[in-house]
């Protein structure tokens, strides 16, 4: 029973997850820039990381991203994609535990930092020129206003969300 | 306020004031160098010198699968005006006017930057940008 409504959990999350990256995707860059976004699927990570599910985050993560490259309908997003989510994962479960639950919003700019950071050095292997670093200080700013505000997003919304290890303990 | 999160918030400003120091400096950059490099797919295929560009023009460079940019040149400025990638973020980064922040369309692997190099067909490529 216990691992059904695991399943169905982590389904949903992917679920909610891939809506709320298409909708985002269909929001008009702001900023010319290559690779400023708001990341706002970032939170459903943030959330399970919260609740001390790092794993699940994981698989949510790399379901969404598998999925929302499909969507899309290129290779070339879900290499990138899969570099900026894997960075992103691991620095926000690392800064999670020396941060903690009540400082969420520094967890989420350190994994829009990382993120950005892991889109580089895709871009740096798949274009094969060392110039698309010079992008870094601006996508540095942006990480940390996006993340901040997906951060910030994740804090206000915990409290809207039961207790989730109810289903998957 | 405790101590972890004042440092939270101390390592977020230095983060934050770094960004904006790198961006402004970029930004502001100039370089005396005007030569024009178009990269497709990580191979150099066309360079212009626009210190040497009197009268505007635009052309089109074609790539695999029907992808396509159509560049702008001015004197001293380089631009992709229109684009078949869905994105247009390369459209919208405007024109480009000094060495540190190249156009990039990643959809068709097109690669715009200004260098410090001679034209094609010298042979002297960098390292790097081979």
């Amino acid at each position: 029973m216990k691992s059904i409504k695991k399943l169905t959990m982590l389904a949903l999350f992917t679920t909610i997850a891939l809506i709320i990256f298409v909708i985002e995707s269909a929001i008009p860059a702001v900023v010319p820039i290559p690779g400023v976004k708001l990341g706002l699927a970032n939170i459903v990570t943030l959330i399970l990381i919260q609740n001390k599910m790092p794993k699940e985050a994981a698989a949510v993560l790399l379901m969404r991203i598998i999925l929302a490259s499909i969507f899309a309908g290129q290779m070339m997003s879900f290499i990138f994609s899969l570099f900026g989510g894997i960075l992103c994962w691991l620095s926000m479960v690392f800064v999670h535990r020396l941060a903690g639950s009540s400082r969420i919003w520094f967890t989420s700019i350190i994994g829009a930092i990382f993120h950005n950071i892991g889109q580089i050095i895709a871009a740096v292997l798949t274009l094969k020129s060392l110039n698309v670093l010079y992008y870094l200080p601006f996508l540095l700013v942006s990480g940390i206003i996006t993340g901040l505000f997906t951060g910030l997003c994740a804090y206000f919304f915990k409290k809207y969300i039961p207790d989730l290890h109810r289903f998957f303990d | 306020m405790n101590k972890r999160t004042k440092i939270c918030i101390l390592i977020t400003a230095l983060l934050l004031a770094a960004g904006i120091a790198g961006s402004v400096y970029i930004y502001s950059h100039e370089s005396g160098q005007c030569t024009a490099c178009i990269y497709q797919d990580g191979r150099l295929i066309q360079t212009i010198d626009l210190n040497d560009v009197t009268k505007n023009y635009t052309f089109d460079i074609t790539g695999p699968d029907g992808a396509s940019n159509t560049i702008e040149v001015h004197q001293g400025e380089i631009a992709i005006v229109a684009a078949s990638c869905p994105d247009k973020v390369c459209v919208n980064m405007g024109f480009i006017k000094n060495d540190m922040l190249p156009i990039t369309c990643l959809p068709n692997k097109l690669v715009i930057k200004i260098e410090n190099k001679g034209l094609l067909p010298d042979e002297n490529f960098d390292g790097l940008s081979r």
